[in-house]
C-alpha cells in the first residue's frame, strides 16, 4: 500500500428517510475497521466519519450530498467500502423489496471484497471460491447466516478480513435474518 | 422546531430504577401512558417496535446516550420521552458503557424530516460535556426540562 493517499468519492442519500441512526451505526463501524481518517462532509460542515454521535448531528435527508474523504494508507479501500455501502442505501431494508434480491448477501460480498487488492478465497462446507466472483460464491450455496471462513493473502488482508468478518457477523445485513438472529441471542 | 417543542414534559423521568434496557424502555413507554400521550392498548405494541429496531443494532451510541426509537401510526407528530439514570443502564452500548441518558422518540410513520431534526438535536445536545454534567447535577425533573430547552441551540 502506499504510505499514504487521500481518496474522496460524493454520494446521494437515497434512503427515504435519510442518514438516520441505522445508516449511521453501519457506516461509523465499518469507517472504524480502516487506519486512515475518515471525514463526511454535507453542506460545508464536516464530521468525523468514525463517530456515530458526529455523523447523526448532520441530519443528512433524502436527496442530500455527502463527500467521503479518506487519508492514510488504506483510504483507497476504506473509500471504496464505504462508498458502496452508501450507494446501497447503507443497506437499509425498510423499503427494499427483498423477495426480488434473493441474493443480495452475495452482491454485497462480492463488492466488499472487490474494494481490497488481497486475494480472497471464501471457504464454506468444504468448497472454495473467488470472493470477488459472484459466479464462483453462486456455487457455495451461502446464506445470508451461513458463517464462511476467509483465506486473505495480500497487502491489505487484515482491512479485508475485518471488513467482511463484519459483513458475516451480521447476517450480510439482511435485516429480517439480523432481527432473528438477535432474538435468539437475548 | 426545538427539542422542547417535542419533549413530553410531564413524562420526564428523573432517576430511572431500571438497570436493564427492556425494562427501562418499558418505564418511558408507562410515562407517556399515565401522561396520556398514549394509551394503554398501544404499549405492548410500541415496545415490541422499539425492540425489534434494537436487534438491528443498539441505538446506545456513546458517551452515555440511548435513542430507542420506533415509527407508530397516529401520531400527529414526533413525541419524546427523556429518562435520567444516575446508576447506568446496560443497554448493549457499542462503547461497551452504561448508559445515562435515554432519549425515547416515537415517529409518525413515513415521516422523515422531523425525525432527523429531532435526532440531530438529541445528538448535539448530549455531545456537549456542559449539558451531561448539569444533567448529572440535576434535582428535579422541571430541572431537567429547563436544561433540555436552555441548551439545544
Amino acid at each position: 500500500m502506499a504510505q499514504s493517499n487521500a481518496h474522496s468519492v460524493e454520494v446521494t442519500i437515497e434512503n427515504l428517510m435519510g442518514f438516520h441512526v441505522r445508516p449511521v451505526q453501519r457506516f461509523a463501524a465499518l469507517a472504524q475497521l480502516f487506519d486512515c481518517d475518515v471525514q463526511v462532509s454535507l453542506r460545508g460542515r464536516v464530521v468525523p466519519g468514525k463517530s456515530v454521535m458526529h455523523l447523526v448531528s448532520l441530519g443528512g435527508r433524502c436527496g442530500d450530498k455527502i463527500g467521503i474523504a479518506a487519508r492514510g494508507a488504506d483510504a483507497e479501500q476504506c473509500v471504496g467500502v464505504l462508498g458502496f455501502l452508501a450507494e446501497s442505501r447503507f443497506f437499509v431494508e425498510d423499503h427494499m423489496d427483498t423477495a426480488a434480491q434473493p441474493d443480495r448477501h452475495l452482491n454485497r460480498l462480492a463488492r466488499m471484497a472487490s474494494c481490497f487488492s488481497s486475494d480472497i478465497e471464501v471457504v464454506f462446507d468444504g468448497k472454495c471460491a473467488d470472493a470477488k466472483d459472484l459466479k464462483s460464491l453462486d456455487s457455495l450455496g451461502l446464506e445470508p447466516t451461513s458463517e464462511p471462513e476467509f483465506r486473505i493473502e495480500g497487502a491489505d488482508a487484515r482491512q479485508a478480513q475485518a471488513v467482511l468478518g463484519n459483513l458475516v457477523g451480521s447476517c450480510f445485513y439482511v435485516e429480517d435474518k439480523m432481527a432473528q438472529k438477535a432474538r435468539k441471542v437475548s | 422546531m426545538a427539542l422542547a417543542d417535542y419533549l413530553c414534559r410531564d413524562a420526564v423521568c428523573m432517576d430511572l430504577a431500571a438497570r436493564q434496557r427492556d425494562d427501562a424502555i418499558r418505564a418511558l413507554l408507562n410515562a407517556l401512558v399515565e401522561s396520556g400521550h398514549l394509551s394503554a392498548d398501544e404499549l405492548g405494541g410500541l415496545l415490541r417496535a422499539i425492540l425489534d429496531r434494537e436487534a438491528l443494532g443498539s441505538t446506545a451510541i456513546g458517551r452515555g446516550l440511548a435513542v430507542p426509537h420506533a415509527r407508530w401510526q397516529g401520531l400527529d407528530g414526533v413525541l419524546v420521552c427523556f429518562g435520567y439514570s444516575r446508576a447506568g443502564v446496560a443497554f448493549n452500548a457499542l462503547d461497551g458503557e452504561p448508559v445515562h441518558q435515554i432519549f425515547l422518540v416515537v415517529a409518525p410513520k413515513g415521516e422523515a424530516d422531523e425525525y432527523l431534526n429531532v435526532m440531530q438535536r438529541i445528538t448535539r445536545l448530549v455531545r456537549n460535556s456542559d449539558f451531561r454534567r448539569f444533567v448529572a447535577a440535576a434535582k428535579t425533573e422541571k430541572d431537567l426540562v429547563e436544561l433540555i430547552s436552555e441548551m439545544d441551540r
